[in-house]
């Protein structure tokens, strides 16, 4: 009965998100919102469906070099980010 | 379910690490595809609300409810209930064929009515490669499962086996829940 309140919710978000392109939400805030509900998205799927509640993989050797290369990838593209204010 | 409870073995380990591996991949490429969105200001913006957007979250749907079906086949295939682990690991498929069916038929309306390929320009181009990598992710997941319920039908593999492919079938519809918001939505006609 879990798995189907958390499908429900990942379906509510869902049309959530959809409502924010329906009603032409401005494209920065749009942006920022739509990352924020994507991550509570993930993280419940992670977290019921992937079953990380009950198993969880050794973090340290397998987090440790992805944090690396996420954080890696930002720095990469931050003079792009800082444009997005002016995204159209 | 006392096999959930249970700490992962070598094979879930390895899932985990192919997981996170491609989930990098797919990172990189949605990173790229939203700061080459912000980058430049005549982005293309081709879908429109109805039938693009309401035919994508209709897909976002179908993948979610897939994604339901896998975690019911993990949790019978946890109390050895074969016959209702084949159940659901067939209806997780038939998500994933639907899936394919549906994207396949977005896909086709871009190209034939709004011209859009993956040569005519930077849009198609991260488009139909983000998108179409993400396809061959469920395409790869059904024929996986496929093997798992053929294998499961003959007394073969084990739970956490199912799980295994549990673990790959929710990673695919995790990555679609950023390639949904940020390669549609952000896309929508203004």
């Amino acid at each position: 009965m879990t798995y189907v309140k958390v499908w429900i919710g990942l379906v509510a978000l869902t049309l959530v998100e959809a409502g924010l392109a329906w009603i032409r939400t401005a494209p920065t805030l749009m942006l920022a919102l739509l990352l924020v509900l994507s991550l509570i998205k993930a993280a419940l799927i992670a977290w019921w469906f992937m079953h990380l509640r009950t198993h969880r993989p050794k973090p340290l050797t397998v987090l440790i070099p992805m944090l690396f290369v996420f954080v890696g990838l930002l720095l990469s593209l931050l003079p792009d980010g800082i444009r997005a204010g002016a995204m159209r | 379910m006392n096999a959930l409870k249970n700490p992962p073995g070598v094979k879930t380990t390895g899932m985990w690490l192919f997981v996170l591996s491609d989930l990098l991949t797919f990172a990189t490429l949605l990173v790229i595809y939203t700061a080459l969105r912000i980058a430049n200001p005549d982005w293309p913006r081709p879908f429109t609300l109805s039938p693009a957007i309401v035919y994508a979250t209709i897909m976002t749907v179908v993948l979610l409810a897939s994604s339901l079906t896998m975690v019911w086949a993990v949790a019978a295939m946890a109390e050895d209930d074969r016959k209702n682990t084949v159940k659901w690991l067939l209806a997780t498929i038939a998500g994933g064929i639907a899936f394919i069916a549906l994207h396949l038929t977005e896909w086709r309306h871009l190209v034939l009515e709004d011209k859009i390929t993956a040569s005519t320009g930077l849009f198609g181009a991260v488009f139909f490669g983000v998108t179409g990598l993400h396809m061959l992710h469920v395409a790869c997941g059904a024929v996986y499962l496929s093997i798992l319920t053929a294998g499961v039908a003959r007394g073969k593999f084990s739970a956490e086996d199912i799980e295994t492919g549990g673990l790959y079938w929710h990673f695919v519809d995790l990555v679609w829940m950023f390639i949904f918001p940020l390669v549609y939505l952000m896309a929508v006609k203004p």
